[in-house]
């Protein structure tokens, strides 16, 4: 045990590659954590690094109407994160599968919020074909399908979307989403293979 | 080109509405002051809840203390229990040895010893003040951030759950900020002041037992007791150093019971290297007979008894090595003071996200 508020932060780093970070290196988020246990204050850099990108999951999946609990999930995500960082894996030198797990789970908490959303979603008119030829078909035919893809994800449960969202909206890989729901890789593939044949047939009822 | 449902689904993607400045700035300050309260009195293991304690003596000094906090002014505590330590310090060397103090403190009569249910709650009321810092380092975007240190001041209220069935509910009430020594206070540190914040720690039994099944199994044999803090439940061996910081540990926002906290006192007499200063002050501004060895970092750890009822008041943490704290040798950088032990039925109800949260995260030991 080592007294803490004595020992300064390490100097701010001057070289070019300063603001880069090198996810194996010292300055990965797992590094910072690591840091952060005892010298608590650090564990700010990792908000500085991933709030914005966590507050735009939140607000993606409670809509625009509901930004105040975005927020809230926000900030309640990274101090539910210090609280954890004890038990933090330090192997995973990339955090952001962690902090949208927590986040997951949060908004999961607002599961009426979210799927009145995606109902009102379901109900608004498909997009009207504009036309732009950049637009490949598959994008337009998803665009006209999105009241009813709405309406799918609102029939799902919230564990088939949790992973469902992690996976094609935050972009994360099926090992990424196992470890930020703490489920085995083999339930991401059985799950999402399910929450598929779910959505097809939800398609295939329009 | 295939396209698969979760292709469709990632094709409807929302765009998200924009972080809004303010409440960035607001949720960033929220974890920016629960990781500060965090930086405690020098021991980041279980430092993280403070200063309190348990002891005959908390009890003792409640009565007073009662009188003394109705004299608040302006919502901050004020008078003699709030009263801020002087942060320069003279250590004056005493002519009791650490042996005599610790066996007063080990046969201090308790007035009233808290006796819980185990669906009750001990409450522990306490003050504290921490060397803070802030900034440093770099940003995302690689630009350098000041770097500022400050004395936190806090008063803080724990109510854990006898029987550890329920997570211990803290509420932290911050006072008037102090500078550190060579450091002007930022203003980030004012803004503090006044405000009350709430959060609920889970004890997992990883780490120094809190709630009172636990601690109630912990050794009344002296020799036993010495077992324990050098080896823990574990067998892993611990420094001097490290068993001193367990000692401070287990009487800080925590309760033990007279058998057990006699138990203590009489192995830490046994801890290399203590001495014994006089006229220290707690947190709350209290003067005692400081028992204490210089550990890492250049700080001496002191642990604070009434001279006269030998009760156990706080604990403070003084430089003596200039060069390795980093600070003026005699500035104080950490105090406690524990102010009142009771029972009470129930604790407060953590309202909104942070119930949320709890009940989430309940389990998740």
């Amino acid at each position: 045990m080592r007294p803490a508020g004595l020992e300064r932060p390490p100097s701010p780093r001057t070289s070019p590659a300063a603001g880069e970070r090198d996810d194996a290196g010292d300055d990965s988020d797992a590094a910072l954590i690591e840091r952060s246990l005892r010298h608590p204050e650090v564990f700010s850099g990792l908000f500085d690094r991933h709030a914005d990108e966590i507050h735009a999951y939140a607000a993606r999946r409670l809509g625009p109407d509901e930004v105040a609990v975005a927020d809230d999930v926000t900030a309640e995500t990274f101090l539910v994160a210090f609280k954890k960082r004890k038990r933090y894996d330090a192997t995973r030198a990339d955090a952001r599968p962690w902090l949208y797990g927590i986040a997951s789970r949060l908004i999961a908490g607002h599961r009426r919020t979210e799927v009145r959303r995606l109902r009102a979603l379901a109900r608004q008119a498909p997009e009207p074909d504009d036309g732009f030829e950049e637009r490949s078909a598959e994008r337009v035919s998803a665009q006209r399908l999105r009241p009813r893809l709405a309406a799918a994800l609102a029939a799902l449960s919230a564990a088939e979307r949790n992973l469902l969202l992690l996976v094609a909206w935050a972009e994360l890989s099926y090992e990424d989403a196992a470890a930020a729901l703490g489920i085995p890789i083999g339930t991401v593939r059985s799950r999402l293979s399910r929450t598929r044949t779910k959505i097809r047939r939800f398609l295939e009822e329009a | 080109m295939k396209q698969d449902e979760i292709q469709l689904v990632a094709e409807i993607r929302p765009e998200a509405e924009p972080y809004d400045p303010a409440a960035r700035a607001e949720a960033r300050r929220r974890l920016t002051r629960m990781s500060a309260a965090t930086a405690v009195g020098g021991r980041p293991r279980r430092r993280v809840v403070l200063a309190a304690v348990a002891g005959v003596l908390a009890l003792a000094v409640a009565a007073t203390t009662a009188e003394v906090l109705r004299d608040d002014r302006a919502g901050v505590l004020a008078g003699p229990a709030g009263t801020p330590p002087r942060t320069v310090v003279t250590l004056e060397v005493s002519k009791m040895s650490a042996e005599e103090v610790f066996d007063k403190a080990a046969g201090a009569a308790a007035a009233d010893e808290p006796q819980p249910r185990d669906d009750q709650f001990i409450v522990i009321e306490s003050q504290l003040m921490n060397g803070v810092e802030s900034g440093g380092g770099a940003d995302s975007a690689g630009r350098p951030r000041p770097e500022t240190h400050w004395l936190q001041r806090t008063r803080r209220t724990a109510w854990q759950s006898a029987d550890g069935s329920r997570e211990t509910v803290v509420k932290v009430e911050h006072l008037d900020p102090l500078p550190y020594p060579g450091w002007s206070i930022p203003e980030v540190a004012k803004e503090d002041r006044g405000t009350t914040e709430w959060f609920t720690v889970r004890d997992c039994g990883h780490g120094t037992p809190t709630h009172y099944t636990a601690v109630t199994r912990l050794p009344t044999d002296p020799g036993r007791m010495r077992d324990w803090l050098y080896h823990g439940d574990g067998g892993e061996s611990r420094t001097d150093e490290e068993a001193w910081l367990l000692v401070g540990d287990l009487l800080s926002e925590n309760y033990l019971p007279p058998a057990q906290r006699a138990a203590l006192f009489k192995a830490a007499a046994g801890i290399e290297g203590v001495t014994v200063m006089e006229n220290a002050q707690d947190a709350a501004g209290r003067v005692g007979i400081a028992v204490g060895r210089p550990g890492d970092l250049g700080l001496r750890n002191d642990l604070i008894f009434d001279p006269k009822t030998y009760a156990f008041l706080g604990e403070r943490g003084v430089v003596v090595d200039a060069e390795a704290a980093k600070a003026p040798a005699g500035s104080l950088i950490t105090s406690t003071a524990q102010l009142k032990v009771s029972v009470a039925d129930s604790a407060p109800r953590v309202g909104g996200l942070v119930d949320l949260v709890a009940r989430l995260f309940r389990g998740s030991c």
